[in-house]
């Protein structure tokens, strides 16, 4: 469980998360959504423990933070290979390559990062976060630059996931944050301006 | 006539001096550029902007300052460095330091708030991170490197200054071109202005070779 209470965030003097009081529950799926710059990707990296509020009550189950997945991912130059193992022996942990068979990227492990489309990026730093079968996923926009097919079995390997795991997640796209999303979150501005489970959210959204 | 043996010598004391200071240099521009990029403090910005600026003084200038320091009188005098390869180094080590620091502080400061953020995630170290910040984008310490080395073996004012273009000891390419031209050997001015050019080449190209070999 993530609690926040009455969090602020600030860089300087730009004020970018105000008063988030938010819940996040073991074993369901909450999505985060907003528009650009509404601070979507701030609450996540908060959550996770990557920055710490500037005021606030902030309690959480999690003792550290856990390998999440960023909107711009850290890509190094080199082999998609070196991407993984690179990352495994920093984190100590064997990694699990469900999905990166699941992704049907194996034939793409030799390869050079910057010679991949951004589709096939994508599902490398998926299977990246993946591989290291975590009980909390925090997962900025997943479904970004993937085409249909792919972003199909995003979310059926992430439902199939649900139950095992807690995640949150950022998305833009309602169809699909509908099929995935247990709890949603509305940001606008770094306020939350509505949150609540599935039902009630999406009689009450208007905006 | 040109004497090969004081030409290869000349050479041999352009890439040691060279060598060695760019050496220094981007060891020293690592360091001092990962701590100034990736930490906050009081006076942070003026630090930077005085680098930067540092990036234009004229290498005749940076020979003087060397040459009061170290000149008999002066504050290092008991160290006898002046007319040495030492001097020169310190020199050129003064000229391209604040340029490869500039370079780095500033690939540093762009890399480095992503890579920290998603390698924290994974429980990295901050020797982890460096170790990163270097592998990851080669081309740029490299292109670091080549910039520092070129500006260093192509300088003539400040190695003069210190080194006094002593033979055997101190003449480099540079000071032998101008020794050379100035006694109106144009010919041979030239062959050895091809010369250095030829070595600059083939160790920028020898650079840039491992630079895109990813």
């Amino acid at each position: 469980m993530i609690n926040l209470k009455n969090i602020n965030y600030q860089i300087s003097q730009k004020i970018i998360l105000q008063n988030i009081d938010l819940n996040i529950q073991e074993g369901k799926t909450t999505v985060i959504m907003g528009k650009n710059g509404s601070g979507k990707s701030t609450l996540l990296k908060l959550l996770n423990q990557i920055i710490k509020p500037t005021s606030g009550l902030f309690d959480s189950t999690l003792s550290k933070s856990v390998p999440m997945l960023f909107q711009k991912p850290l890509m190094l130059q080199n082999s998609v290979n070196y991407n993984y193992h690179i990352l495994q022996k920093i984190k100590k942990h064997q990694i699990n390559h469900f999905w990166f068979k699941k992704f049907d990227i194996s034939h793409l492990s030799n390869q050079k990062m910057n010679s991949l489309s951004e589709g096939e990026k994508q599902k490398v730093f998926i299977s990246r976060i993946m591989s290291f079968d975590q009980s909390h996923l925090f997962l900025d926009e997943p479904n970004q630059s993937l085409d249909l097919q792919s972003e199909k079995l995003l979310i059926d390997l992430l439902i199939n996931e649900k139950n095992q795991k807690t995640i949150v997640m950022t998305l833009h796209d309602f169809e699909i944050a509908k099929k995935i999303g247990d709890y949603f979150v509305y940001l606008e501005n770094g306020k939350i301006l509505l949150q609540d489970s599935y039902e009630n959210f999406f009689k009450k959204f208007n905006f | 006539m040109l004497d090969t043996s004081k030409v290869l010598e000349a050479i041999g004391i352009s890439l040691h001096v060279s060598f060695v200071s760019t050496l220094f240099a981007f060891l020293l521009s690592i360091f001092f550029g990962y701590l100034i990029a990736t930490r906050k403090f009081f006076l942070k910005k003026y630090i930077v902007s005085f680098l930067g600026s540092l990036t234009s003084i004229p290498p005749v200038c940076a020979g003087l300052i060397v040459y009061l320091i170290i000149s008999r009188s002066g504050p290092l005098g008991w160290m006898e460095l002046l007319y040495t390869p030492s001097a020169m180094i310190i020199a050129q080590f003064i000229i391209i330091f604040p340029i490869m620091i500039t370079l780095i502080i500033n690939y540093i400061e762009r890399e480095y708030p992503q890579l920290k953020d998603e390698l924290i995630s994974y429980g990295a170290s901050q020797k982890d991170i460096l170790f990163l910040l270097i592998t990851n984008q080669k081309g740029i310490y490299l292109t670091t490197l080549l910039i520092g080395f070129g500006r260093a073996i192509s300088e003539y004012g400040a190695a003069a200054i210190v080194g006094g273009s002593i033979d055997h000891v101190t003449r480099n390419m540079t000071a032998m071109i101008a020794l050379e031209t100035a006694k109106g050997n144009i010919l041979i001015g030239v062959t050895l202005g091809a010369i250095l050019i030829s070595v600059s080449l083939i160790i920028s190209f020898g650079i840039n070779y491992f630079k895109n070999d990813d």
